[in-house]
């Protein structure tokens, strides 16, 4: 089930993995593997960010600009997964490659954006980052 | 919802109660009444003391009213005006903290009709009277002759204001008096008032609560001199060579004469480097003395005490430093003094020093951006009221504490030039190392953000105040462990 939603949502946007002799083992590896590992490292993101550093910590990293250091640091990841998973399986690289990773790179801002707002109001020193909305405390 | 009527009569009068509202504005804390009201009484309506302390207690009253009422913090106390005290718009006298005189602009020869009086009276008039005394015009106050002053406050017990004040008298009221010895207005108008409440057969309503209400009052000793004019040259003046002795005067009356006070407090000091010779108006602003900060205390301790503790025997009170220095400290305060006001003061100088220097760079902190502070700060009026209240160059917190250091004794607990957190307390210092900053601006802000968590208002005004309660309550207890 989970080969299956994460391989949609790539050949959603990506269409059929090619070189076509690897659309298997995208299909069963590389596409659930990138999907699983950016949904948790997202996640693990978002929680230092809200509940380690602007909770526990305390560190001052609360500003809009500290969030976006987050986002991209998280942007960069996504884009570095994809790319040793396809390397680390013995496929071919490929320019598919690479709008792999950059269409990983852009649900990563969505994720981590969803994340944030889902997550940001346990936060003590950044449940305003990036904006107030939707809590209203 | 018992009152304290605080008369502020004279200079030394509207200066002290200039230091009562920095300590209430602290959130020093008033016992066994809901509401302060203070009276003004000064003849000399473009004084220039009077006029910052009224200009200061209007500010109070704005941002007290936008608080709204609390039991604790900076500007709980109500502070109201005598007019308000109907509560139902039904007073008939003007909504001002200063009794109204009605424009006395005449000479003193004038208000008594000197010149209708026959030979004998006129005889008379000039043996209790110098010629200054009867050519000098009353709008400019008494200018140190309570001779004059007795005679023309004791009209004003028949004016509106007073028979105001005495109807709104309610048993449970207190009454307490603020005034020089040494000068003219408040040297008269003490025992003046103070007769008239107390007399069983005055004129004014509710004759029986005036009588029997519990009464303090500070009677402040000479504590400064004035320049004198070098010999020869015709100076319009005030001689405070004649400080001393119309103090020792004044006291050998009180002595056999003052009754119905319950409590005395007596405050005076050396006098330093004179100060300008300013008779009266606009230029008569003296710069704020640590005598009258610790004369506003004691209004503090006046209502500490319960009705039964004040009911007994008159009570005298003195005051004296730890310690005889120049630059007082909150050590060389007396531990009840301290305990009363030194965590508080600190605590209200940490957020005067965050909220005008560090505050405008916080638009993103989550205290500032959860109730859309920089948007509040633009727009409702309160916040303009606060930032007079504490930067006012002529009123303000920052004028009073800066004029308050620029005696020969100051008082020098808080250092308005520090920009340092951790070192703005003289005698206590934030240790800091490698790892510690102690309490650095990120400090700062981190327990705004904290405090901000459990504040549930979502006024900006209310919230902010709150915030900064909360934070420096914690930076004080925490960081600074002041004790």
């Amino acid at each position: 089930m989970i080969q299956q939603f994460f391989s949609g949502l790539y050949e959603m946007v990506l269409g059929r993995p090619i070189p076509a002799n690897f659309t298997n083992d995208y299909r069963e590896v590389v596409f659930p593997n990138t999907g699983l590992m950016l949904f948790i490292i997202t996640l693990a993101i978002v929680i230092l960010y809200y509940y380690v550093l602007n909770r526990v910590m305390s560190t001052g990293l609360y500003k809009t600009q500290h969030w976006v250091m987050f986002l991209i640091l998280n942007a960069i990841i996504a884009f570095i997964i994809p790319v040793t998973q396809v390397s680390s399986n013995d496929i071919e690289t490929h320019s598919y490659t690479y709008m792999f990773a950059f269409v990983n790179v852009v649900f990563s801002l969505i994720l981590f954006f969803v994340f944030s707002i889902l997550l940001k109001k346990g936060s003590v020193q950044a449940w305003t980052t990036p904006m107030k909305w939707p809590n209203k405390r | 919802m018992a009152k304290l009527f605080v008369f502020g009569i004279g200079g030394t009068g509207s200066r002290v109660i200039r230091s009562l509202v920095m300590l209430m504005a602290a959130g020093v804390k008033v016992q066994n009444c809901d509401k302060i009201v203070p009276i003004i009484i000064d003849p000399d309506t473009q004084n220039g003391d009077m006029n910052r302390t009224v200009e200061l207690l209007k500010t109070y009253k704005h941002i007290h009213d936008a608080l709204g009422r609390r039991e604790e913090g900076f500007f709980h106390t109500d502070i109201s005006t005598l007019s308000s005290i109907a509560g139902d718009g039904t007073a008939k006298i003007r909504d001002s903290f200063v009794y109204d005189f009605g424009g006395i602009n005449k000479p003193f020869k004038d208000h008594v009709g000197y010149n209708q009086l026959d030979v004998e009276s006129q005889a008379l008039i000039d043996l209790l009277f110098t010629p200054e005394n009867l050519n000098n015009s009353l709008d400019v106050g008494f200018r140190g002759s309570p001779n004059v002053g007795s005679v023309v406050l004791n009209e004003i017990i028949d004016s509106p204001e007073m028979r105001f004040f005495a109807s709104n008298f309610q048993p449970g009221d207190r009454i307490f008096f603020v005034s020089s010895i040494f000068g003219g207005t408040g040297a008269a108008g003490f025992p003046l008032l103070l007769k008239n409440f107390k007399d069983s057969r005055t004129s004014l309503p509710n004759a029986a609560s005036l009588n029997t209400a519990l009464t303090g009052a500070m009677v402040v000793l000479p504590y400064f001199s004035l320049e004198q004019p070098a010999a020869g040259v015709e100076a319009d003046f005030i001689d405070s060579n004649t400080f001393t002795t119309k103090a020792k005067d004044a006291l050998s009356y009180y002595q056999h004469h003052l009754n119905g006070v319950n409590a005395v407090y007596y405050m005076g000091d050396k006098p330093d480097k004179p100060m300008e010779n300013n008779p009266g108006r606009a230029s008569q602003k003296n710069d704020a003395h640590l005598v009258e900060l610790l004369s506003a205390l004691a209004i503090v301790d006046f209502m500490d005490y319960s009705d039964d503790e004040l009911s007994g025997n008159e009570t005298f009170h003195e005051y004296g430093l730890r310690e005889d220095v120049n630059n007082v400290q909150f050590s060389h305060l007396d531990s009840e003094t301290k305990d009363r006001i030194a965590t508080q003061l600190i605590r209200f100088h940490y957020f005067e020093r965050y909220y005008t220097t560090h505050l405008p760079g916080d638009a993103q902190a989550a205290y500032a951006k959860g109730v859309d502070l920089q948007g509040a700060l633009r727009n409702e009026p309160v916040f303009r009221e606060l930032n007079k209240f504490l930067t006012n160059p002529e009123f303000g917190y920052q004028a009073w504490l800066r004029e308050l250091s620029r005696k020969e004794r100051t008082f020098a607990a808080l250092d308005l030039n520090e920009t340092d957190f951790n070192r703005m307390v003289s005698d206590k210092h934030v240790e800091t190392g490698f790892l510690n900053k102690g309490i650095s601006q990120g400090a700062f802000v981190k327990e705004l953000n904290r405090a901000s968590e459990s504040v549930s208002d979502r006024d900006a005004f209310k919230a902010t105040i709150k915030a900064f309660e909360t934070a420096t309550e914690r930076l004080v207890e925490e960081k600074l462990k002041y004790s």
